[in-house]
């Protein structure tokens, strides 16, 4: 071999290996790059505090559960339990003692440890009467919770309930430091939230953004997903977006890495576009609904089932969704076990002619300009919602101008809009959300007079007969039993038309597949990325 | 005979439409603003359909024969709504105009003409002065909760002050006057010497501001519909139609363009007549 | 003269700013809505709801009300925002940054184009580029900003795909940073272009006659020297006239341009507090944006002073 042979040799040796090592340096420190990269999220609207025990909304409740972990945790079927900060869990035989067992090496973002006095601790706090929490009746009829050693807590009820497992598992429900809590008063859950999930409340810059660290402490990984240690991210970057085309542009351009709340008239083009995958949980409890205040005069039998004929809920879902959403014309959705849905020509349902008969019957009689009048009174309620509700209820206002019905709509921010439903009786017509994960759940949260946004609220007594069925059926463990009381109970709720089903609304999440990976689709409470724990950057 | 009368038409109508065939602007202006005040007038009957009927299924629909100017997020025939809409802006903007105006140039000519009170007068101008009309606009309105009353008072106190002080200046100048000293020795009341010597005189500069203001306000009633702070859906109004269409922008622009261009054309065509009127009036100020 | 000047200023703004500071806070009042309820938001029992009333003071008659604001406000505590309990005064000190850069930056596009039409205009003189110049200022002061904002996203952000059409980047001297401020900044700047090239053609018209010019051109300097070293100077004093007089629809602009943008300024706060009614922001925002204008005008006064000392009153 010549030299120039020879020098050619090593010339290509030592380039490949420059190149082999370059290459690996390069790997190498995209990967340690991609392990500091945080994923970037987007929510739609703010919160005013992210205290576990004392919200009720779904903008709170998505950061609840990456940042605070439960008992047991449900996969996204919406009816399997798994684990959580328990490893196993026993059930007396008359369903009216749970025990848990906790696992090891629990400790919060601080690195103090997590035992069983804590979770007592946690339900304590929730169930405190200074601590004004709405939420508390989500866990039905516990009455004690006791810690029984270090790593064993034991829950007493007074009745069986069916859904206690489920509601261990809301986010709601999420364990947090007590301590930090009494220390720091109203600054808790604002400036500083020491948690228990895989990702810790680090800085929240109002209107903007708020930042999630790893959990370095987190090594016992939770329910449905394989990453059983801390996040393999530098965290998470949730920006809040309440414009609809920001949140579009910037999933567009690379800002955003993954939504759930893109407007669903651009999925379509997302669907097409090859950079974004498109993925849905196996079950999702979310209807969108008009509630009507019955005990207002406005707010007759007649008027409500007038209303439950003029909406073209068809159009809504064509138009303003898309397709990506089911016409609504019962509460729970057709997809859960018990659920109940009316004869097509007996409920809810677009029948423009019938709508006006029923009227013209109640004595509602059209004016020169077009709207109904009875006894002097013209048939104008007022309509109120939030602004994301903007575009549909304006589409609704008109429809319901169609029958005779001139609609005066009030749209307002959220929590404002979310006060008024809840304590004021001076509007007649509002819309809303109902988010559930089972359907006893959706009875007992709604159309149990004592509940918040219960239906019954203001007409308790005319909810005897419903209550009854609604806690029998909580109380039965043999499944058909229960799905024959929740039927009759759905069955009087439908007769009535105190509630205006719209749409059953469902969980799609968008992301860029070239950029994260590790997205597992759920449903609970509306959080579509329930904890995290497999979000990996590229 | 005939000659009689031939000259003395030439001479009215020549340098008008000589004007006009040099200024191709001025004269799509004054087309444009007939049409609109036509449109305006009579939309009841031009319009084609009823500008609050909707019908989700035609949402968002490009112009075409059947509607000239498309369709808006609700399905409304958005050529309907900016007629009526039209009716609102011009409207609001007039009524505020005429009461800063009117406000303004009667604390202008007082200031100018008494002028004991000339000192602490200015100086509450000065105070109104120092708030820019989206301030008073956003103040006002948010206090009397979005409507058009308070757009059209976030229009007028935004005028009183430049109005105040335009009228000042151009009192000032008559003030000094001898015959305003000669009516004063003569006997004649205050009042009655601002109303028959010093208003007169100062009407052109008023109208010349007048007409400079209409533009700015009309601008910005829409800005401030357009932000949220004036009439509620379903009122056709040109700036809550911008903002309406912005939830379509990404897929059908021209819910929010073409309400925003018939502002423009709006505006554009009266700064233009505004500017030929202030030519007329006062070449002097020629810009 | 120009501190004694500057003294003077200041203390006559304090009592404008004392009105500013009270016509807010009753506009405010006036407001029909119940901050309790908003603070209370998810859980409002009426026990819960008139704690917080007493708490915030609302029992109170209204004079009361005002002296405690002023005397908080002069602790420089100017409340807690009803959204979160965040303190106002910082969260406003942190919009402020975002707003001076969207200004300055547009400032620093309308100024050189502004005076560069304005020159061009004056050159040409009755000719095409006078005409054409003439035309687009017409336009630039006729067009809703919302429009030149909307169209900026549509056709550049959109269809184009150039630039990103929300929020705000990084520092300006990034390329993230200067991607996200780009369009606002022209769509605010579209509100002065015209007025500032105006201005500049009719001072310009009006100077080119002038003695020292003629008598620089006597001299034998080159005409482009003399347009540029002595009439664009003499041109520039009342370009910062005009843009102190534009000042309140440039700020009307931002407001706007904030709005459309998601740009995280004074101007999208003053609208989110006042749209939900969270009363201690709103009246933060109103009374710094009034601070500032009336700061801004003292500044452009004493500017227009030092450039022309002809031009210096009390």
């Amino acid at each position: 071999m010549s030299l120039l042979d020879v020098t050619a040799q090593r010339v290509k040796r030592v380039a490949l290996l420059a190149a082999t090592s370059g290459l690996a340096l390069a790997l190498a420190t995209g990967a340690a790059e991609a392990q500091t990269k945080p994923v970037y999220m987007q929510k739609y609207s703010d919160a005013r505090n992210f205290d576990p025990h004392q919200v009720i909304t779904r903008s709170v409740s998505e950061i609840l559960a990456f940042i605070t972990d439960t008992l047991v945790t449900i996969d996204d079927d919406l009816a399997t339990i798994k684990d959580g900060l328990a490893k196993e869990w026993k059930v007396s035989p008359d369903g009216l003692t749970y025990t848990f067992a906790l696992k090891d090496d629990l400790k919060f973002c601080d690195g103090k440890a997590i035992t069983a006095a804590t979770i007592e601790a946690n339900f304590k706090r929730w169930m405190d009467p200074k601590t004004k929490s709405s939420s508390f009746s989500i866990m039905g009829p516990l009455t004690s919770v006791t810690a029984t050693d270090a790593k064993t807590v034991t829950f007493k009820l007074s009745q069986p309930y069916v859904d206690f497992l489920a509601s261990i598992a809301s986010p709601y429900a999420g364990i947090v430091d007590t301590e930090e809590a009494a220390k720091l008063g109203d600054q808790f859950a604002v400036t500083a939230l020491n948690g228990s999930g895989p990702y810790c409340f680090t800085s929240w810059k109002p209107r903007e953004e708020i930042f999630l660290k790893p959990n370095m402490n987190y090594s016992w990984g939770s329910g449905p997903y394989e990453n059983k240690g801390p996040v393999k991210s530098g965290g998470l970057v949730i920006k809040i977006m309440p414009e609809e085309n920001s949140r579009v542009a910037a999933l567009l351009t690379g800002q955003s890495d993954v939504t759930y709340y893109l407007p669903w008239t651009s999925m379509a083009d997302i669907r097409k576009n090859p950079n974004f995958a498109v993925v849905q949980p196996r079950a999702f409890g979310y209807l969108a609904y008009l509630g009507t205040k019955v005990n207002r005069p406005l707010m007759e039998p007649a008027v409500r089932k007038a209303i439950n004929l003029a909406i073209d809920r068809g159009a809504l879902v064509d138009e303003l969704y898309a397709g990506e959403a089911d016409e609504a014309t019962s509460v729970i959705s057709p997809n859960f076990d018990g659920a109940y849905a009316p004869p097509t020509k007996e409920g809810p349902r677009y029948d423009v002619a019938m709508a006006k008969k029923v009227l013209d019957d109640a004595g509602w009689k059209a004016g020169s300009d077009g709207v109904r009048v009875k006894n002097g009174v013209r048939l104008a309620p007022t309509m109120i919602g939030h602004i994301p509700w903007r575009v549909r209820l304006e589409a609704i206002q008109g429809m319901l101008r169609d029958v005779g019905m001139d609609v005066k709509l009030e749209i307002t921010d959220t929590p404002i809009a979310v006060s008024r439903i809840m304590t004021k009786d001076d509007f007649d017509i509002y819309g809303w959300y109902a988010g559930y994960t089972t359907t006893g759940e959706a009875l007992h949260k709604y159309f149990l007079p004592s509940e918040p946004y219960s239906a019954y609220r203001a007409v308790p007594d005319e909810a005897k007969e419903l209550a009854a069925l609604i806690t029998a059926g909580g109380r039965e463990l043999d499944r058909d039993k229960r799905n024959a009381l929740y039927k009759k109970a759905q069955e009087l709720i439908s007769q009535n038309d105190y509630w205006v089903p719209l749409v059953h609304e469902r969980m799609v999440i968008v992301y860029n597949k070239t950029k994260i990976g590790g997205v597992k689709p759920h449903g609970l409470l509306a959080g579509g990325l329930y904890k995290g724990l497999d979000l990996t950057p590229r | 005979m005939t000659e009689l009368v031939q000259p003395a038409r030439r001479v009215i109508d020549m340098p008008f439409l000589r004007t006009l065939a040099r200024d191709p602007m001025l004269l799509f202006s004054i087309l444009f603003l007939v049409a609109a005040i036509v449109g305006m007038v009579f939309a009841e009957w031009l319009a084609p359909y009823d500008p609050l009927r909707t019908s989700l299924r035609f949402r968002a629909r490009l112009p075409s024969a059947e509607f000239l100017l498309g369709t808006d997020e609700q399905g409304r025939d958005i050529l309907s709504r900016i007629l009526f809409g039209f009716r609102l802006t011009l409207l609001t903007s007039i009524a505020g105009l005429t009461i800063g105006v009117v406000t303004g140039s009667f604390i202008g000519l007082f200031a100018a003409y008494f002028r004991k009170i000339d000192m602490p007068l200015m100086r509450l101008i000065d105070i109104i002065l120092s708030f820019p009309s989206i301030l008073i606009g956003l103040g006002v309105a948010s206090a009397t909760g979005a409507g058009t009353l308070g757009i059209i008072l976030a229009l007028g106190i935004s005028t009183i002050g430049p109005c105040a002080r335009v009228a000042r200046s151009a009192a000032l100048g008559v003030v000094s006057m001898e015959y305003i000293s000669g009516a004063k020795m003569v006997g004649l009341g205050d009042l009655q010497i601002l109303a028959r010597y010093v208003l007169p005189n100062c009407i052109s500069s008023i109208i010349v501001y007048a007409t400079l203001r209409f533009g700015q306000l009309v601008l910005l009633g829409a800005s401030l519909s357009f932000l949220g702070l004036g009439v509620s859906p379903p009122t056709p109004e040109l700036g809550v139609m911008v903002s309406q269409g912005r939830s379509v922008l990404f897929t059908a622009p021209h819910v929010a363009i073409i309400p925003s261009v018939a502002i423009l054309l709006l505006v554009l065509s009266f700064n233009v007549i505004g500017d030929a009127v202030r030519d007329a009036l006062d070449p002097r100020m020629k810009v | 003269m120009l501190i004694r000047q500057l003294g003077y200023r200041l203390l006559i703004s304090i009592p404008v700013l004392l009105c500013v500071i009270a016509l807010g806070f009753v506009l405010m009042m006036m407001i029909p809505s119940d901050p309790a309820a908003i603070i209370a938001g998810d859980h409002a029992t009426p026990a819960a709801l008139e704690e917080i009333r007493e708490s915030l003071g609302l029992n109170k008659p209204m004079w009361v009300q005002f002296l405690l604001y002023i005397e908080r406000l002069l602790q420089g505590d100017m409340g807690k925002s009803f959204l979160n309990s965040s303190d106002v005064f910082s969260e406003l000190s942190r919009s402020m940054e975002p707003t001076a850069e969207l200004v300055i930056v547009a400032l620093l596009i309308a100024i050189p184009l502004g005076i560069g039409m304005g020159a061009a205009a004056a050159w040409s003189r009755g000719g095409f580029i006078d005409r054409l110049v003439m035309a687009l200022a017409a336009l630039g002061m006729s067009a809703p900003v919302f429009m030149t904002g909307l169209l900026l996203i549509s056709v550049v952000g959109v269809h184009l795909g150039w630039l990103p059409v929300q929020g705000r980047g990084g520092p300006v001297y990034t390329w993230d940073g200067l991607s996200h401020i780009i369009l606002p900044a022209i769509t605010v700047s579209f509100i002065v272009i015209g007025p500032i090239a105006r201005i500049t053609r009719t001072s310009m018209l009006a100077i080119i006659n002038e003695d020292f010019v003629r008598t620089a051109r006597a001299k034998g300097i080159g005409e482009r020297r003399v347009m540029i070293a002595h009439v664009l100077r003499n041109a520039l004093i009342p370009t910062v006239n005009v843009i102190g007089l534009q000042a309140g629809y440039l700020l009307g602009g931002v407001v706007v341009t904030e709005n459309i943008f998601a740009w995280p300024g004074i101007g999208r706060l003053a609208i989110i507090s006042i749209t939900t009614r969270d009363v201690p922001m709103a009246q933060g925002t109103i009374l710094f944006l009034a601070i500032s204008f009336v700061m801004l005008n003292i500044v452009v006064d004493l500017i227009g002073g030092y450039l022309d000392p002809r031009a210096q009153r009390l």
